[in-house]
């Protein structure tokens, strides 16, 4: 494998040194004129390596040439990469691949390529706070929040510029703080986003709701709610709230509300108490928000939880022509928290038909665990994705048609954060 | 015929005189040691008037004679030390007993390291694995034990900063917890950093102890990679010594060690350091951000640490009787220490903090009893016994996010602190005591059987006023380490061949309760957990002795880590527990040979060892979503060799240099994954090649008689390592912690025998950016100048 890696490398650079040659000798006769540059794409892996002697795990930001990369072979960082510090978030906004600390790193960096196809850092912005959540809400914007596990105080919204990797603005607002009084019985609420989708000049921000005492305890689960800002003044228009399921989305993941090709939004609840969840009253499923209304469809609710091949999602992302892929928990009773694990056989893969409300479970994948999803690639109406499984793990290409998905390059590392496609 | 009658009756009356005299033999016993009240066996002692009459000092330093009553001039020597010569007076029918304490004889001495047979020597040459530093020549140095520590091979200490920062010490590659230390044999695994190593300067000790891997059994501990034992005055005569260093980073250091023996045994002693530092040094590379946090591209050179400052204070004060029928030594003794620490910046160093600091303090009272000479002197008892309390707090109250200039802005979450994700007091409170017995009884001149046992307790309680809600160890915590050990020594061919065998038993029980805020069912909030450990560990040491310039070692343990109660189950609160979590293990070996020439006036020591540490079941704690757990993650095998030559010209010139190598590798993860090139993969971030070297000289009797000059360098060496890996990443893109090579100047003047002393010292004298870890910057070039007095009654 290593020798056709190599062999591959050795294509490509002479591939490369056969057009700078020929672009040189371009240049050599005639009136100077700057051809317009070959546009190059790569794809750009966020890499978590295995952990070596008891250190933490290490991501990477890695680039590999092609498609192929990811279906055939072995994905590795042996020799190559570039190690980044701390556990981190990716994203990405176009061909913009941003990375950010969670813990031990406070910075975001963002990353592309350059005129000549290389990955170099754009820029980066060291933030106060944790920044959980992220949304690219349209080609040149990324939106991040910072949020807290308990205290009173409005949550920072990060409007960062894709193309030059800079903080631009950040906006405070409490979107949904119930203040309490103070006391240890009625200490307040405070909301922990999920998901933002920017629609007509409108920001929807979904989330669901800590005690504000640090606790951990979610209160306020019979319903789910989205935030309504007009963008980017950044005014809350509204909140609306369907008592049909429970709060929208999971610790962790940007996708609880996500919005197709037609502009309908679509999300998820979990309803899972070993998703983050301290109580579940009502069922794991889907709700809509039409193009062109601010309210929950009352027409549509799918109750995955209680549908033929369902259960309750851990997550779930849109992938095209009204298909979702999703994670859904195979046993919510093993304990708080308890899917986060990195390894462990927590989650079946389905494809799920939002229109008609079917659940169907892939063939090829293996029951696995994933704590943490970057926003899914999909290429040519395929998905993606990066699992782990038995003892390894493996890029997975799911066909949401055909609800199958084969085995890719093996990851020699513990997953693919995140997989992207950049063009200089 | 007057003058015959004369002689006859003066040969009468010597003949009369030899009569009694043989009657009324007069015996003088006595014992000898050197000035840390260690015996020297071997010790010729003799009568110069009586040619034919003189011994030798037993295994424990104790001589007898018989010899006839008069007045005779004794003499007590043995190689390395001046030659004790006393008159005596011996009477009829009657037991002078006397004390003698020789004096190492400096001409024989370099300056740290003791070249006659003193007690460092003994230790050395003992079949274990250990490194002996005496601090003699280092205590008119401004230098804590760490510093000395770090100059002997298979020792690294990484420093987090300036003076009282935080530190990782490794010995042959296993850290943190795996090493324990220990004071006068005392554990010290449950007193704070008010106690640690990097706050005792090294006047306060006489020497140190590394015991490489195996661990004798009186270190009762459940030491994975091997031990550290402090030794602090052991001296049986009056004295004082005080010291005060002052130096660059405002930095003040002062020690008083001193103590009073009265006539009737009765004893005090007393000894106090006081160290304080601005640690405000300048570190490079800062990065400049706009207002909005965005990288401008600038970096700033020499930005002066604000918010690093360090006080500790210690004192130990301790009263009671020595040398008594009753008791060897019957001692109570009380220490109290207390320290702050401002925390400058968290793992990343572009991220100062302004405000939070953390604080320690102890307060321990102990009782010593020692008695030898039981069972017709062939049992020797030590007891100690002490309780304590162990205050640890964390002082993170502001939300303001600084710059290295000191500026900061109020952030926008008001509940968030610098360090902590949302600001704490929190503060635990230890309860511990902790029991150390020890016999030995010596079964005949070649073999003794040794018992040891410790109990180390300790209750852990958790608060936090500045949080409504949970907090970690809100129920207490309980800890109870059993550690048993019993040796067999055994001395063959003229004590050429010496043998340690032994055994460790480990019982360690835990309890403690855990909520589980996230139950639904009322009865299952609270639980109860205990947890138990049991195992046994063995081992040997062998040495064998070809002749006084060649010695073979080895010595081999299986050896334990067990877990921390918390690492089990948890603080009750974000940190889940693991009842599966399995105790470390490794099995540890080492070889190696001394070898000590003289060639003229030039002496030679050199020094090796290999080293295996087949280690599994490290314990280290994984995330998992808001909550994390301890698991057993690495099984890893370090080997290495590390050398040592120590040389001295003249009694004047001396040079030593060490060098050590070791490889660390992790066993499983190439292996559990099915990835080839991670099979036995080093693990990076561990320091892997380095060493040291000196240079100096001691002038004697320069400006008057008994005073002494003394110059040295030093220099460290350590070969850069990578962070993260040693094969993953583009090499070009790796983070790696860059070589380091730093040089440390010291010119030392005493006079008076010692009694004023003056030092100055320059650290990193070349002004090097150092780096003990990723991108944390060493201080730069430092000045220190020591004062100290040194008065006693016997010299």
């Amino acid at each position: 494998m290593k020798i056709i890696n190599c062999i591959k490398y050795l294509m490509l650079l002479a591939v490369v040194s056969i057009l700078a040659t020929s672009c040189s000798s371009d240049d050599d006769g005639g009136p100077i004129v700057d051809p317009p540059p070959a546009s190059v794409s790569k794809y750009v892996v966020g890499f978590q390596a295995l952990p070596v002697g008891d250190a933490s795990p290490v991501d990477y930001i890695l680039e590999l040439p092609s498609l192929e990369s990811l279906t055939t072979g072995e994905i590795s960082v042996e020799g190559q990469g570039t190690p980044l510090k701390g556990w981190r978030f990716f994203h990405n906004v176009k061909n913009t691949v941003f990375t950010a600390g969670y813990s031990d790193d406070d910075k975001c960096i963002a990353y592309g390529l350059d005129e000549d196809g290389k990955l170099i850092e754009k820029g980066n912005f060291a933030f106060q706070s944790t920044l959980d959540n992220y949304s690219a809400i349209d080609d040149k914007t990324l939106l991040a929040v910072e949020l807290t596990y308990s205290g009173l105080s409005d949550k920072r919204f990060h409007i960062i510029n894709s193309e030059t990797g800079k903080l631009e603005k950040i906006v405070e607002h409490p979107i949904d703080i119930d203040k309490g009084d103070g006391t240890a019985k009625n200490p307040g609420t405070i909301p922990w986003v999920t998901g933002m989708v920017l629609r007509d000049g409108k920001l929807f921000v979904s989330y669901h709701k800590w005690m504000a005492d640090g606790s951990y305890v979610t209160p306020d689960v019979g319903r789910a709610y989205v935030a309504v800002f007009k963008y980017p003044e950044f005014e809350l228009e509204k909140i609306i709230y369907d008592d049909r399921t429970s709060p929208i989305g999971v610790n962790g993941h940007s996708t609880g509300i996500e919005k197709t090709e037609n502009g309908d939004i679509y999300s998820f609840s979990t309803s899972a108490l070993s998703a983050g969840f301290t109580s579940a009253i009502k069922p794991s499923g889907i709700l809509r928000i039409k193009n062109g209304t601010t309210e929950f469809d009352k027409d549509y609710f799918f109750d995955v939880e209680n549908a033929p091949n369902g259960g309750k999602l851990f997550w779930m992302d849109y992938v095209g022509d009204g298909k979702a892929i999703a994670r859904i928990i195979i046993d919510d009773t093993i304990g708080p928290w308890g899917v986060f694990k990195e390894t462990g056989n927590f989650f079946k893969l389905v494809v799920i038909d939002l229109e008609n409300k079917t659940v169907t479970d892939v063939q090829g994948m293996p029951t696995h665990a994933n704590r943490y999803t970057s926003p899914m690639y999909v290429e040519d109406g395929k998905a993606y994705l990066s699992s782990y499984a038995g003892t390894e793990t493996h890029v997975y290409i799911v066909d949401p048609k055909t609800a199958t998905a084969t085995k890719g390059a093996k990851v020699q590392g513990l997953a693919l954060k995140g997989i992207f496609k950049v063009t200089n | 015929m007057s003058v015959v009658i004369l002689r006859k009756n003066s040969t009468l009356f010597f003949l009369f005189l030899y009569v009694m005299v043989c009657n009324a033999q007069g015996r003088v016993t006595g014992m000898v040691m050197d000035q840390n009240s260690n015996p020297i066996p071997e010790t010729s002692i003799q009568i110069l008037e009586l040619q034919n009459k003189g011994t030798v000092s037993d295994f424990d330093g104790k001589f007898n004679l018989e010899i006839p009553s008069g007045s005779y001039t004794l003499q007590a020597s043995f190689v390395g030390f001046k030659k004790y010569i006393k008159k005596i007076v011996v009477s009829n029918s009657k037991t002078t007993s006397l004390t003698i304490v020789l004096q190492e004889d400096i001409k024989e001495l370099s300056d740290v390291i003791v070249k006659a047979k003193s007690n460092a020597q003994n230790t050395r040459e003992k079949a274990f694995e250990v490194e002996v530093v005496q601090t003699k020549g280092l205590k008119n140095v401004s230098v804590d034990v760490n510093s000395i520590l770090m100059t002997i091979p298979g020792v690294n200490v990484r420093q987090r900063g300036g003076l009282g920062s935080g530190f990782d010490f490794s010995l042959n590659g296993l850290s943190g917890k795996q090493v324990k230390f220990f004071i006068d044999g005392i554990p010290l695994e449950n007193f704070g950093s008010s106690l640690s190593l990097n706050n005792f300067p090294a006047t306060l000790v006489e020497r140190a102890e590394v015991y490489k891997g195996v661990v004798p059994i009186y270190l009762g501990a459940d030491a994975l990679g091997g031990a550290v034992n402090i030794i602090t005055n052991q001296r049986k005569n009056d004295f004082l010594d005080v010291s005060y260093d002052i130096g660059s980073f405002n930095t003040h250091r002062a020690t008083i060690n001193g103590q009073y023996y009265g006539k009737k045994g009765f004893a005090v002693k007393v000894s106090s350091f006081y160290n304080y530092s601005d640690n405000d040094y300048k570190i490079d590379g800062i990065e400049i951000r706009d207002e909005l946090g965005n990288d401008t591209g600038i970096r700033r050179d020499n930005v002066r640490r604000f918010h690093d400052a360090y006080n500790s204070q210690m004192i130990r004060v301790e009263t009671g009787f020595i040398d008594k029928n009753f008791a060897d030594k019957l001692l109570v003794g009380i220490t109290a220490s207390a320290n702050k620490n401002e925390i400058q910046h968290p793992i990343d160093p572009q991220n100062p903090f302004g405000e939070v600091f953390t604080e320690n303090d102890v307060i321990k009272a102990a009782v010593t009893f020692e008695k030898a000479n039981l069972l017709k002197e062939k049992f020797k008892v030590k007891l100690y016994a002490s309780i304590g309390q162990n205050n640890d707090k964390v002082v993170d109250t502001s939300a303001r996010k600084y710059d290295w200039f000191g500026n900061f802005i109020e952030r926008g979450d008001q509940n968030l602190g610098e360090l902590e994700f949302s600001k704490t007091l929190f503060e635990f409170k230890d309860n511990t005591h902790l029991i150390n017995a020890f016999g030995s009884y010596k079964i005949n001149d070649w073999s003794k059987f040794t018992i040891n046992y410790t109990k180390n307790y300790i209750k852990r309680k958790g608060e936090d006023p500045a949080r409504i809600g949970r907090i970690p160890f809100n129920d207490p915590h309980i800890i109870n380490k059993n550690i048993f050990g019993v040796s067999y020594d055994l001395g063959l061919f003229d004590a050429t061949w010496n043998t340690t065998l032994f055994a460790k038993g480990y019982l360690l029980n835990s309890e403690g309760i855990i909520e589980d805020s996230f139950t639904t069912v009322e009865s299952d909030r609270f639980t109860k957990i205990e947890n138990t450990f049991e195992e046994l560990g063995y081992g040997f040491a062998s040495t064998y002795k070809f002749s006084d310039h060649v010695q073979i070692k080895g010595s081999f343990e299986k050896t334990f880590r067990i877990p921390d109660g918390y690492e089990v189950f948890g603080d009750g609160f974000l940190l889940k527990s693991n009842p599966e979590l399995l105790p470390e293990e490794s099995y540890n070996a080492n070889l190696g040979v001394l070898l000590n020439t003289n060639i003229n006036k030039f002496k030679l020591r050199f020094d090796t060892n290999i080293f295996l540490r087949e280690s599994e079941n490290f314990v280290a704690i994984r995330s998992e979503g808001i909550f994390s757990r301890f698991y057993n993650t690495a099984a890893a095998r370090s080997t290495g060799v590390e050398g040592e030559i120590r040389t001295l010209y003249n009694d004047i010139l001396f040079l030593d240099l060490n060098a050590t190598y070791q490889n660390i590798i992790d066993r499983n993860v190439g292996e559990n994954s099915g990835v080839d090139f991670l099979k036995n993969q080093r693990i990076a971030n561990i320091p892997y090649l380095f060493g040291n070297a000196r240079i100096g000289c001691n002038l004697k009797d320069i400006f008057s008689t008994n005073d002494q000059i003394t110059f040295s360098w030093g220099s460290y060496y350590v070969h850069d390592y990578p962070l993260t890996s040693f094969v993953e990443g583009d090499p070009n893109e790796r983070d790696i912690i860059p070589e380091q090579l730093s040089h440390n100047v010291q010119l030392g003047y005493s006079f008076k025998k010692g009694t004023y002393n003056i030092s100055v010292q320059a650290r990193n004298v070349t002004d090097e950016r150092v780096y003990d870890n990723f991108e944390i910057q060493q201080p730069g070039r430092a000045f220190y100048v020591k004062l100290r007095y040194y008065l006693t009654n016997k010299n």
